[in-house]
């Protein structure tokens, strides 16, 4: 009876165990030292493009820089060129006799887009003279403001078939147009995905650092100095 | 029945603490991994640019890029990772003794094989037009990329299939 009660007695070793621990914790180490070598030794393959100068196929015409806004980390085709054309239609010149006049439908036009909202501002100075007054535009100012609700193109919608950028890329002609990015410091993410759909449409790109806030002031009169030119694409 | 019972009793083993321990240290050990892999990965990644190679009529692939780095106060030289001031870059045009100033005559002179490539933190961007006027008034091409502001970024030296030519033999 004693004897069967001690065989029953089974001692256990728990040198297997601490084996298959210890064994386990290495194999980790291993895989941890890996991985963390090769995620700091990442290296990103890239283009390191020069600036050119693009021309249209066949010809020694210089391509047209289109300008987008990469701002707020979006991107927004930008169009002052067409909505201040728009702005100014039908308003013909202003006179000394009806400057008053043009300054207030001026100062409450408003034209929109889908995605804009334009109004503008302006100035003029008068001085009278001893055979009447003379009158002289001092400032024109346009206001470019989004339109409520909208919002550009972010890091992943960019990327979209129904993105603002796609469809602006589709109304685009990639002979004779390159496209120039106006860079903010806090959209450098948008700018990798919006750089990728436009050279697969085949566009050339640039980009130059300007810093965004809206509604962006952009002053017409009077002008500025030589004026900031788009650089060439990369 | 009593005796029944009783050798079951002792011959049950659990193993569950063990599996237990096991497991924790597994995923203690998974955790450490992934955090240090998602620090290296994430604000400590540090950008390693190779040149790729372009389809044929990119000029860039006809010549070799030497990094520059631009934060708005200063333009640090690679390889060497030299920073040199904007004001004292900026004497003379470039045409000075400063490392920008040696590195802008190096690639003058070999202008058909060399360019300029600048990365240039956010805090460069409001005066990244003189940098670059003054490397075009050189006759040096350049080529700009922004990047993050605390993001190490080096060139990768070895640049096979960039395409760019290797220096003549010497001459005999």
């Amino acid at each position: 009876m004693a004897s069967r009660r001690r065989q029953l007695h089974v001692e256990m070793s728990l040198v297997p165990l601490a084996d298959m621990l210890t064994n386990t914790v290495g194999i980790m180490i291993f895989v941890m030292i890996f991985a963390v070598i090769v995620a700091q030794g990442t290296s990103i393959g890239k283009r390191l493009p020069m600036e050119r100068k693009a021309f249209i196929p066949g010809t020694t015409t210089e391509k047209q820089a289109v300008l987008f806004v990469c701002s707020h980390n979006t991107v927004l085709p930008w169009r002052l060129d067409k909505l201040a054309e728009r702005f100014m239609a039908g308003l013909g010149k202003p006179t000394a006799y009806d400057y008053e006049e043009w300054k207030a439908k001026v100062n409450s036009r408003r034209i929109e887009d889908d995605l804009y909202v334009v109004t503008a501002r302006c100035e003029f100075a008068r001085e009278d003279t001893w055979d009447g007054f003379t009158v002289q535009l001092v400032y024109f100012m346009f206001e470019v403001n989004l339109r409520p609700g909208v919002r550009g193109d972010g890091p992943d919608s960019v990327r979209s078939e129904t993105s603002i950028l796609r469809r602006e890329l589709a109304n685009m002609d990639h002979n004779r147009q390159y496209i120039c990015f106006l860079l903010d410091s806090d959209s450098l993410e948008v700018l990798g995905g919006a750089r990728e759909v436009a050279r697969q449409a085949g566009f050339d790109t640039g980009w130059t650092p300007e810093p965004t806030t809206w509604p962006v002031r952009v002053v017409a009169f009077p002008p500025s100095e030589g004026g900031k030119k788009p650089p060439p694409p990369l | 029945m009593a005796r029944t019972r009783a050798r079951t009793e002792s011959d049950h083993f659990d193993l569950f603490p063990f599996i237990s321990i096991l497991i924790c240290t597994l995923g203690c050990l998974l955790m450490v991994t992934m955090s240090w892999v998602a620090l290296a990965l994430g604000p400590g990644l540090s950008e390693q640019w190779r040149v790729m190679t372009r389809g044929p009529g990119d000029r860039s692939v006809e010549k070799a890029p030497t990094l520059l780095e631009w934060d708005g106060d200063a333009v640090t030289v690679h390889p060497e990772k030299v920073r040199v001031p904007w004001a004292a870059a900026s004497v003379n045009n470039g045409r000075n003794d400063s490392a920008f100033g040696r590195l802008l005559e190096l690639v003058r002179k070999n202008r058909e094989r060399q360019y300029l490539y600048v990365a240039v933190r956010p805090s460069g961007f409001g005066n990244l037009d003189p940098l670059l006027a003054l490397i075009r008034s050189q006759q040096i091409d350049v080529g700009y990329e922004p990047i993050q502001q605390d993001r190490v970024v080096s060139l990768a030296q070895d640049r096979a299939g960039s395409g760019a030519p290797t220096p003549p033999p010497p001459g005999r």
